[in-house]
């Protein structure tokens, strides 16, 4: 490479390195050095080996359920998010300009209400009096009020932590379906293209790169959600909505366990960095990486 | 108006319903005195909302919510325009210009993604520790940055790479330095990724509570903050946190919709080929 | 919108990587600076009598209702100035009260986060571990001072909120508050019922001698069935020092002195969750717990009949943001410690104790203790209790003058708790033991585990997250 080459791009590849590097990457290795001690919560380190993983792996009861619950969150999660968030984007770009815009605006709201009010608006839709939202119209209705967290605590928390990835995507997709150029949605149009038809030849293969990035993103988000579930039903009752995430809070954070907790998390560490390989086959990654034009 | 789009539109309104009737619930209860039930408003009032215009009406009224605004967009701001800069650079390079380990730079940059929240505090604390920047702006700053800058990455490399490489011969022949070539001709036709990734930096920072709090000396004076303070007892003034919580999302929202603006479709002309 | 026009981007790109330049020197400079600085004063400091003395305090609340804790730092400092400046001494203290609003958890965090970067405050109240703090350094004992000042103003302290703040034979702290916990019920659903004060009185004494669970449980069953009531009784929806209430009152215990470890019994774990499934299909316990705002209101507008989720200062925070007025607290509001639930059990409350501690970096540790001296006078208590409601935590406040009116009289009659209150579990896995149990009460609630399902599952969680540290016992 030739220097000035080289010069260029420590400008412009630099800073991000570099910052990135030492403020994410470095916590990255510390939290697994974490993993092989006892620190808590006076942020003391002591080195105890592998204590950790043999008390991890001790029989709990719990684990089955938990990991079962993980297993159906995830992926159930993962298809709102991406899903909704492609069927948000397109929508809002399919009915105009200023319904879209309204659109967008209602399903950005989830992402900047802070989590705590957010989770006090879901509380008083569900709540399991007769004065919660749901159960008020159901009483509208003359039915008995429901205790909606109790009897569908996975799904709801499925559909509430979904619905902030979702809008997260429906920025990030919105964005790159409009910078498609127009000529080429026109040009099938005049061809007979039904809407259907550009979406999936035209609009979806334009958007590989948003949508294999999204779904590497959020696979390893969802993974490691546990605030908004901590809030709504703390993983209760009894267990029924616990994912892997919130199991590792529970049994370490919530006590300053630091070092137990690194250890218990190394279980996710594992499954984020399969997840994101994973989706990085699947969709290609390689293949998107070649420069078209040859690059300088 | 064929069937199709009737049911689009049906569809759409079952699914937004309950964000809108949240909001406007938020918007009643912060109109009103006291929530019954914890859930249903009563008597409207301008109370809550006094914070406007004099001191928060809690604990001893004896702070302002504006001197906190400021301090949030500043934050907010300095760490949006940091990473839009950061970002903007290197997205560019990655897209543009070969160099052995491109895909690893990019791959490398979600390393940080496979550790679930709650540790990787502990492992930045330290970080900052050993750095001797913690309880520091620019530390905390710098963390941010660093947590949002992979996903801003990979966003502006897609935008990048959209752009045909005709524009770029066109302009070197003509003798355009690099920046040159960045700033004029690739930016302009980014803006779409620089919205979304602003509007992402902005959110980031303002709906921060964690690292500014822990990770900055004595109790910091950001709206994620103060309304941490309102929940903190188990008996809490719903209409006041409805109330300030409709406030704390003004800013953003304006942000929001302001970047929209700079999701005008790109139109390209001229001999382009894929 | 083309700012952009306005501000070339190159001299954005400039300013923005000055700035960040500058910002770090600034910092890394600052820190050498400060830390020159210091050495600078800390010599100086050795060569003539320091001025002024300044000590730093956090804390906490949670809430805006305590904030009498800080205040009272500050007016301890008020006083001992006066001394001084009695005294013709060219000495005065400054305090920095910091007050966070926070909850324990984010509190902790910070609390340790300075700490070990050494900056820890010189007086901090907030930290309920002592075993922790204490062995590992973090706080300095006080039993020098409080035996010098024993006659003068510490015997007059309930012996319940000392033996808090003891361990391992030494006294680690200051108690300065005290939030038992009891049962509140309404009166006037009494009254509708057809029930005198005399016979409420006789039938609920507040320190629930002589009376067992079951009276509770008949009167709210007389509410709903006369439609009074929307339910009888709420209970917390999270975990909390309640478990050690409901484990003691259905005769059994959760933690063992002697070997210093937790403790399940499954006999009364089993009645324990048998009452709660029969509460809950009587419909006097709501089968999901609402959340607090609505637990709260529901109580404070006389929708429910008891309420254990309450402590005896809570009702500061009612008339503060639930609406409840004075009349209605004082007529219509009824407590009591929770009585036993069957024979030989006896009744109980917690303590919930919070000590005023000094950490081991304070510079100036005979002036904190003064400080703290002070801060626990008869007036910083009065002062304390009238904001919070809370119990005095000294015996001999019911003639002062602060006290006199109702309802500050009340916090007098609550203080009496204190006598028979009993001293809060320390243990590293208290926390975890209460979640656990509290999850397997939802779960019997929500009749997804039946009792003794319920305890089969309790013994084996709890062998697995907290092993040989419980004691498991018939």
């Amino acid at each position: 490479m030739d220097k000035r080459k080289a010069v260029i791009l420590s400008i412009f590849i630099g800073p991000p390195i570099v910052v990135v590097t030492i403020f994410f990457v470095i916590p990255v290795i510390l939290t697994v050095l974490l993993a092989f001690t006892d620190m808590h919560i006076t942020l003391e380190w002591r080195f105890i080996g592998l204590e950790n993983f043999y008390k991890m792996l001790s029989y709990d009861p719990r684990v089955s359920i938990v990991v079962f619950n993980t297993a159906i969150y995830v992926p159930a999660a993962l298809a709102i998010t991406i899903g909704l968030g492609l069927f948000l984007a397109i929508s809002s770009i399919y009915i105009g300009e200023r319904k879209g815009i309204i659109l967008r605006t209602i399903w950005f709201l989830p992402n900047i209400i802070p989590p705590v009010v957010y989770i006090f608006l879901w509380r008083w839709f569900f709540d399991p009096t007769r004065y919660g939202f749901l159960n008020a119209v159901l009483s509208l209705l003359n039915e008995d009020p429901r205790p909606w967290l109790t009897e569908y605590a996975l799904p709801i928390i499925i559909v509430v932590n979904a619905l902030i990835g979702a809008s997260v995507c429906m920025v990030v997709f919105t964005s790159a379906i409009k910078s498609i150029p127009r000529d080429y949605l026109i040009a099938a149009q005049v061809d007979g293209a039904s809407y259907v038809q550009m979406i999936r030849y035209i609009i979806l293969p334009l958007i590989k790169w948003p949508l294999m990035f999204m779904t590497a993103w959020h696979i390893p988000a969802h993974l490691n959600a546990y605030v908004y579930t901590l809030l709504l039903t703390n993983g209760g009752p009894y267990y029924r909505s616990e994912v892997w995430a919130l199991y590792s809070y529970h049994r370490a954070f919530s006590n300053f366990e630091y070092g137990y907790g690194a250890a218990i998390s190394a279980v996710l560490i594992i499954l984020n960095a399969i997840a994101i390989l994973i989706t990085w086959k699947v969709f290609g990654l390689k293949r998107m990486m070649e420069i078209q034009g040859g690059g300088v | 108006m064929n069937f199709g789009k009737i049911l689009l539109y049906i569809i759409l309104m079952l699914i937004s319903t309950p964000i809108v009737v949240m909001v406007v619930f938020l918007l009643v209860a912060s109109f009103s005195e006291r929530l019954s039930y914890g859930l249903i408003p009563t008597r409207l009032t301008l109370d809550k909302w006094s914070f406007l215009w004099g001191p928060i009406p809690w604990g001893l009224k004896r702070e302002y919510i504006w001197p906190v605004l400021l301090n949030t967009l500043l934050y907010a701001g300095g760490s949006t325009l940091v990473r839009i800069l950061l970002v903007t650079l290197a997205g560019y390079a990655i897209s543009r210009i070969s160099f052995r380990g491109r895909t690893f730079v990019l791959a490398f940059q979600m390393i940080g993604r496979v550790v679930p929240g709650a540790g990787l505090l502990v492992g930045m604390y330290f970080t900052l520790y050993y750095l001797n920047l913690l309880f520091t702006i620019p530390g905390v700053i710098l963390i941010r940055t660093a947590m949002g800058i992979p996903m801003a990455l990979w966003i502006m490399k897609g935008f990048f790479d959209s752009i045909p490489w005709d524009l770029e011969w066109a302009a070197m022949v003509d003798g355009c330095t690099r920046l040159q070539l960045w700033r004029k001709i690739f930016i302009p036709l980014v803006k779409p990724g620089i919205a979304a990734v602003a509007v992402f930096a902005f959110m980031e920072a303002w709906e921060d509570f964690i690292y500014v709090y822990v990770l900055l000396p004595g109790e910091t004076k950001v709206l994620s903050v103060l309304i941490q303070r309102l929940i903190a007892t188990e008996v809490i003034d719903y209409p006041l946190l409805a109330a300030m919580s409709l406030f704390y999302t003004i800013p953003p929202l304006l942000f929001y919709l302001i970047t929209q603006k700079y999701l005008v479709q790109v139109t390209l002309t001229g001999g382009v080929k894929r | 919108m083309n700012v952009k026009k306005l501000i070339s981007v190159k001299l954005l790109l400039v300013i923005t990587l000055a700035s960040l330049l500058i910002f770090s020197s600034i910092t890394l400079l600052s820190n050498t600076t400060s830390t020159l600085a210091s050495l600078l004063t800390a010599a100086l400091e050795e060569v003539k009598d320091a001025k002024v003395i300044k000590l730093r305090a956090f804390c906490i609340g949670p809430g805006p209702m305590p904030i009498t804790r800080a205040t009272n730092l500050e007016d301890a400092a008020k006083v001992l100035n006066r001394i001084l400046e009695d005294l013709g001494a060219d000495v005065r203290i400054e305090i920095e009260a910091e007050f966070s609003e926070l909850k324990w958890g984010p509190f902790a965090e910070k609390f340790f986060a300075e700490y070990k970067a050494g900056r820890a405050p010189d007086i901090v109240i907030g930290l309920r571990d002592i075993p922790v703090l204490a062995k590992e350094g973090i706080i300095i004992p006080l039993d020098d001072h409080v035996a010098a000042f024993w006659n003068l103003t510490y015997f007059d302290i309930y012996p319940s909120l000392w033996r808090s703040v003891t361990w391992n034979g030494k006294i680690w702290g200051i108690p300065q508050d005290a939030t038992p916990g009891c049962i509140w019920y309404r009166k006037d659903i009494l009254r509708k019922l057809g029930y005198s004060d005399d016979q409420m009185a006789r039938m609920l004494p507040p320190d629930a001698k002589g009376i067992t669970l079951d009276v509770i449980v008949e009167l709210a069953r007389k509410a709903k069935e006369a439609g009074l009531v929307e339910y009888g009784i709420v209970h917390r929806p999270s975990p909390g020092d309640t478990i050690q209430i409901y484990m003691t009152i259905f005769g059994g215990e959760v933690y063992d002195e002697e070997s210093g470890k937790l403790v399940l019994v499954k006999s009364a774990a089993l009645k324990m969750f048998q009452w709660f499934k029969k509460m809950v299909d009587e419909g006097l316990i709501p089968k999901e717990p609402p959340s607090w705002g609505t637990i709260h209101s529901m109580f404070v507008e006389g929708k429910v009949f008891a309420t254990f989720a309450s402590h005896v200062g809570t009702p500061s925070e009612w008339m503060a943001k639930y609406g409840l007025s004075e009349e209605s607290f004082k007529n219509d509001l009824g407590f009591l410690a929770f009585p036993p639930a069957v024979p030989g059990a006896k009744p109980i409350t917690t303590l919930g104790p919070l000590p005023y501690l000094i950490t081991s970096q304070c510079k100036y540790p005979k002036v904190a203790e003064l400080i703290l001296l002070l801060a626990t006078s008869p007036e910083a208590v009065a002062k304390h209790s009238i904001r919070t409601l809370r119990p005095v935590t000294r015996r001999s406040m019911a003639y002062h003058p602060a006290l006199q009116e109702w309802p500050y009289g009340y916090t007098v009659e609550t203080a009496k708790m204190l006598e028979v209150a009993e001293p809060p579990v320390i243990h590293p896995d208290w926390g975890k033991y209460k979640s656990i149990v509290y999850e397997h009460i939802k779960g019997v609630e929500a009749g997804i585990l039946s009792p003794e399902a319920a305890v089969e599952e309790l013994v084996k969680v709890l062998r697995a997250e907290i092993g040989d540290q419980v004691l498991i016992k018939d």
